[in-house]
């Protein structure tokens, strides 16, 4: 009696377990790697949205939408493609050549990426915070570097033919966007009120050049001159986490020639981000205070009206037709595109990874 | 991201640690399970007078009629002397301990629900973190006490704020009269382990003292594969060693035949380098957390028919975490008071009428400024057994929380036996229970904190059957399945505002639901001993509506919920030998609330072997070898968190009585 009664509890237990372990093992399908070719590049049909991922968690990736197809063909193209995760904080993509360099911050390295079909060319590792990656020539790029916080960044020159760092040149802290125009490298100091101007001759900074607070992203419009959008600078009281204090933001322009003779329009308060601008380089946009604003490359003051009213955590304009493009990154889930006329009206969204910073338009 | 952003995350997230909104990141998690429910769960034990055991506690579980129980031993615990609790709720139950990596953070989650919705009790006293509002179970180790009882589901009434998807209750029962036991264990294992745990007692009819202490400290420097260019490449988990230790000391003294006078005390402290993701760099972040525990309670017998209790209870909770651009301390004390009054009309009814107050004091770098909050509640605790059959529960809590009042939690609960042959019973049990969930300090005093949070709330309803299997045979079996109901509303989220600093919003209203099923068999014949559990649990938890601004998508499984979990353990002894298995199974987990992206699911195999001999008549020795990860299973349990491949190590226990 006895014995049947155990070894129907043993019978029972191990249906239960087995069964669950059959039953439950059922994960949900992956989808496969990718083969062959994603999507015709190269045509500028192509937008690559640079996801950032979760902080500390290595998740960023990269969508590739189709303007073609207007549909979005991977949400995760490098891991697709190449089989492993991209990384921590993918902050940026730079299109060279052929070839793709996405530059992931926390883990402090670029991926090299054939553009063709998105497959894995070399990793340039060993990095200290890298932010953006700009090329002077087809064998020569320099990376901007945080390094480490409140002390100075530096640029790092890349062999492009080798993916090696060659040498780093010391510039101002937390240094952001680089520009090259007129010959000279731009970096933008974002934590100090500079920027530095490296000739890629010598690789020695000329000049460290004062503008306005916060000094991020730059651009060169049609007329040549160089625009340098300031966010401000917030200081927090590294213990309490408290305001210390507050400047405001500022675009700021300057003709090459002679970058001490600035043109400031300044902003109410801090906070003006993402400044682009458009592919015939007579439009720039940015955003501030939950909305975009449109300024013509000779105004003499910033718009009043803005051109969207919604809050994007990244914004990119297509070179081709001025689509704009505007992303929401609630970091929590997988976040969202949405793309506008020129006009502002809106066309349509597609979801993306988690966190979308920026697009690339190849 | 623009600098500013990015050091506002690099902040928070860092902080997020201590912050305890690492759910605003991809947190959350789950589970929920189960154990057979101890025979005495619903007997009405309470206030006796006997010989020999003249003023005796209440067991937990006597104002919990109809709600499901797993309990941990003392003989459970003894295989864990020297770890956390993590390793034992991992190894023994199918809970879910979201968990980043060996001695790391473990937050544990019950039915669905987040840690901050699990209450955890230590002698009656809430000891999550009062900034955090959860418990790190890695820091609290198996040893230092001899009992953990977890009560699956809502008791806001019995146990208050917190007791959501659960309560995990520690305490040492006493056991008058039992002489003096010492014991001492060392253990060496791979990686850096070495631990070493000792354990006095003695109590004779007056007097019971226990003092418990451990230490283990581990490099965690363990092999994992890491995708990179070149192919997986084989790697050493960096920045991951773990040093802890633990001190309790519980003292009870009888006076006279009617009260007794109780003082604990349990310190812990932990230095811990925090394991980075699998592809982050290494930001060298470590962490100091240091709890101080205090304790006094005084108990009287009035007559047969009252009895009064008070006690009063002192804490202090230090976080100081680092990383290469950041320190943040954290300290808060908490000074509090309880009281409570039981009546037993009969021995059908008792009623206990009480309150507690609480003062927290914080100095949190987050906050700015010192910050200090006060919190009471009142309850009222009712037990009627009808017949000896039928017992029911009805219990009530108001809690009052520095101008904001929580909802008035009740909770009733029925437990009847409706079958029985000479051999067999069958009870079916229903419960039904308000709870909710006081803001943490965080969240309401953190610089972008809203000190007008709501409480979260949760309604839920369980019942389940429970079947006894007891012959005059050495063996008996215990089986009992629960299905449960919960949505709690007002969920808080840590979301980013306009200006995209991270604040808490009471944003939506999630759905938990679930089966639990659990078995538990012992027999011995002859020499040979058995006791083998298998329980398993279905848990679907998610969104049901929120908010405009609120991003997540509604009817997808909440991140960190596994579907289905399942555990499966044995214990057997013959002779001088003792052989443990634990087998495990956890389903897949979505890791971001879109569930697009999921960890595998995995199944680990622990087992130990052990012999004792006798070296002296009072002297025993025993050897135990204890297998981990015996399938050398590649997993994780959080997102990029490597976890340690097949490894072993070797105890030896010395024990004096």
């Amino acid at each position: 009696m006895f014995q049947l009664h155990f070894s129907s509890f043993l019978t029972r237990t191990l249906l239960t377990g087995i069964g669950a372990l059959t039953l439950f093992g059922c994960d949900p399908e992956s989808d496969g790697p990718l083969t062959g070719p994603p999507a015709p590049a190269g045509t500028g049909s192509n937008v690559y949205v640079v996801n950032e991922g979760q902080f500390n968690t290595p998740n960023g990736a990269i969508s590739l939408f189709s303007k073609t197809s207007r549909a979005v063909v991977d949400n995760n193209l490098f891991t697709k493609v190449n089989g492993r995760i991209l990384g921590d904080v993918v902050q940026s993509m730079t299109v060279v050549g052929d070839q793709g360099y996405i530059v992931v911050n926390a883990t402090g390295k670029v991926e090299v990426v054939s553009m063709a079909d998105f497959k894995q060319v070399a990793t340039i590792d060993r990095l200290q915070q890298p932010r953006y990656l700009a090329a002077v020539s087809s064998s020569k790029a320099y990376l901007s570097e945080w390094i480490e916080r409140g002390k100075p960044g530096r640029v790092a020159v890349i062999d492009l033919r080798t993916n090696t760092v060659t040498k780093s040149i010391a510039v101002g802290r937390q240094p952001e966007q680089l520009l090259l125009a007129n010959g000279r490298l731009y970096v933008a100091n974002s934590d100090e009120n500079t920027i530095s101007i490296i000739n890629p001759t010598s690789d020695a900074v000329e000049a460290t050049v004062q503008v306005q607070d916060g000094p991020s992203s730059l651009a060169q419009d049609k007329n040549g001159n160089i625009w340098v959008g300031c966010g401000g600078i917030t200081r927090y009281d590294p213990v309490t986490f408290a305001v210390l204090s507050s400047t405001n933001g500022s675009l700021v322009r300057f003709a090459p020639g002679s970058p001490t003779n600035q043109t400031v329009l300044p902003f109410a308060s801090g906070g003006p981000s993402n400044l682009v601008i458009n592919g015939a380089k007579d439009q720039l946009y940015y955003s501030y205070k939950s909305a975009v604003y449109q300024l013509s490359a000779s105004a003499t003051m910033l718009p009043a009206t803005p051109l969207v009213r919604r809050n994007f955590y990244g914004l990119g304009i297509d070179p081709q037709d001025n689509t704009i493009y505007g992303s929401i990154a609630p970091f929590t889930t997988t976040g969202k595109v949405i793309r506008y006329q020129p006009t502002g009206a809106a066309i349509d969204s597609f979801g993306v990874n988690i966190g979308p910073n920026s697009f690339v338009f190849y | 991201m623009s600098t500013q952003r990015f050091w506002r995350r690099w902040l928070l997230t860092a902080v997020g640690l201590l912050g305890g909104f690492l759910s605003a990141f991809p947190c959350q998690a789950q589970s929920n399970a189960n154990v057979a429910s101890p025979p005495d769960s619903s007997q009405l034990s309470a206030v006796q007078l006997l010989p020999d055991v003249r003023v005796q506690a209440a067991r937990p579980g006597r104002f919990a009629v109809g709600s499901r129980l797993t309990t941990l031993d003392s003989l459970a615990l003894s295989q864990y002397r020297t770890g956390t609790l993590t390793d034992v709720l991992a190894a023994r139950t199918p809970l879910y301990i979201k968990n980043y990596g060996p001695g790391q953070l473990s937050s544990i989650t019950i039915r669905g629900t987040s840690a901050r919705h699990t209450a955890v009790l230590w002698n009656g006293f809430n000891i999550n973190l009062p900034s955090l509002g959860e418990a790190d179970f890695a820091l609290l180790p198996a040893g230092a006490n001899t009992r953990i009882d977890v009560q699956h589901g809502p008791a806001g009434a019995t146990y208050g704020t917190g007791a959501v998807g659960g309560t995990v209750l520690l305490s040492s029962p006493i056991r008058w009269g039992s002489g003096t036991q010492i014991s001492a264990q060392l253990d060496a294992g791979q990686y850096g382990l070495g631990a070493g745990s000792l354990e006095g007692r003695f109590s004779n009819q007056k007097v019971a003292v226990r003092t418990a202490a451990s230490y283990r400290e581990a490099r965690n420097d363990f092999p994992y594969n890491s995708p990179e260019i070149t192919g997986l490449v084989q790697r050493r988990q960096q920045n991951a060693a773990v040093r802890q230790w633990s001190l309790s000391q519980d003292a009870t003294l009888r006076i006279g035949e009617r009260a007794e006078l109780t003082a604990a005390i349990w310190l812990t402290d932990a230095d811990r380098q925090l394991q980075p993701a699998i592809g982050s760099g290494n930001n060298h972040a470590q962490e100091r957390d240091q709890s101080r525990r205090l304790l006094a309670g005084y108990r009287h017998v009035a007559s047969g028919h009252h009895e009064s209790a008070v006690r009063v209870a002192w804490f202090e909770d230090v976080i100081d975490y680092q990383n290469d651009d950041l320190t943040s301390n954290s300290r808060v004390r908490t000074t509090q008071a309880q009281a409570e009054h039981t009546f037993t009309f009969n021995p059908k009814a008792s009623l206990r009428l009480g309150g507690e107050a609480q003062h927290f004091a914080a100095e949190v770098d987050g906050y700015g400024r010192a910050v200090s909050e006060n919190r009471f509640s009142g309850f009222g605790l009712l037990r009627f057994d009808p017949v000896p059959r039928l017992q029911l529960t009805a219990n009530l809590r108001q809690a009052f929380i520095s101008g904001r009042r929580p909802p008035l939690a009740p909770t009733v609960g029925a437990e009847w036996q409706f079958w029985q042959t000479p051999a067999q019973q069958l009870s079916l049990k229903v419960s039904a229970s308000r709870s909710y969930r006081a803001p943490t300090l965080n969240e309401r005093f953190w610089r972008t904190g809203d000190p007008n949070l709501r409480p979260e709330n949760g309604l839920g309803y369980e019942a389940g059957l429970r079947h006894q299997f007891t012959k005059n045979a050495p063996w008996n079996l215990q089986t009992e399945l629960t299905a449960y109901h919960q949505l709690v509303d007002d969920w808080v989220q840590w979301l980013p505002n306009t200006q995209g600093d991270y604040t808490p919003r009471n944003l939506r209203q999630v759905r938990a639901r679930g089966v639990e099923a659990s078995s538990q068999f012992t027999g011995h014949w002859g020499a040979y001993l058995l006791t083998a559990r298998a329980a398993y649990g279905f848990t679907q938890s998610e969104k049901v509506q929120g908010r405009a601004e609120d991003p997540d998508p509604a009817g997808r499984q909440l991140p960190y919920v596994p579907l289905h979990s399942f555990a499966f353990t044995t214990d057997h002894s013959w002779h001088k030998w003792q052989l443990t298995t634990g087998l495990t199974f956890t389903g897949y987990r979505y890791t971001d609330a879109s569930a697009v992206d999921f960890l595998p699911s995995y199944t680990l195999l622990n087992a130990s072997l052990g012999r004792t001999v006798a070296i002296a008549p009072t002297w025993a020795l025993t050897v135990l070898a204890q297998g981990f990860n015996l399938t050398n299973r590649d997993y994780q349990v959080y997102a990029y968190r490597a976890m340690p491949p097949r490894n072993a190590a070797l105890s030896l226990r010395l024990t004096w009585r």
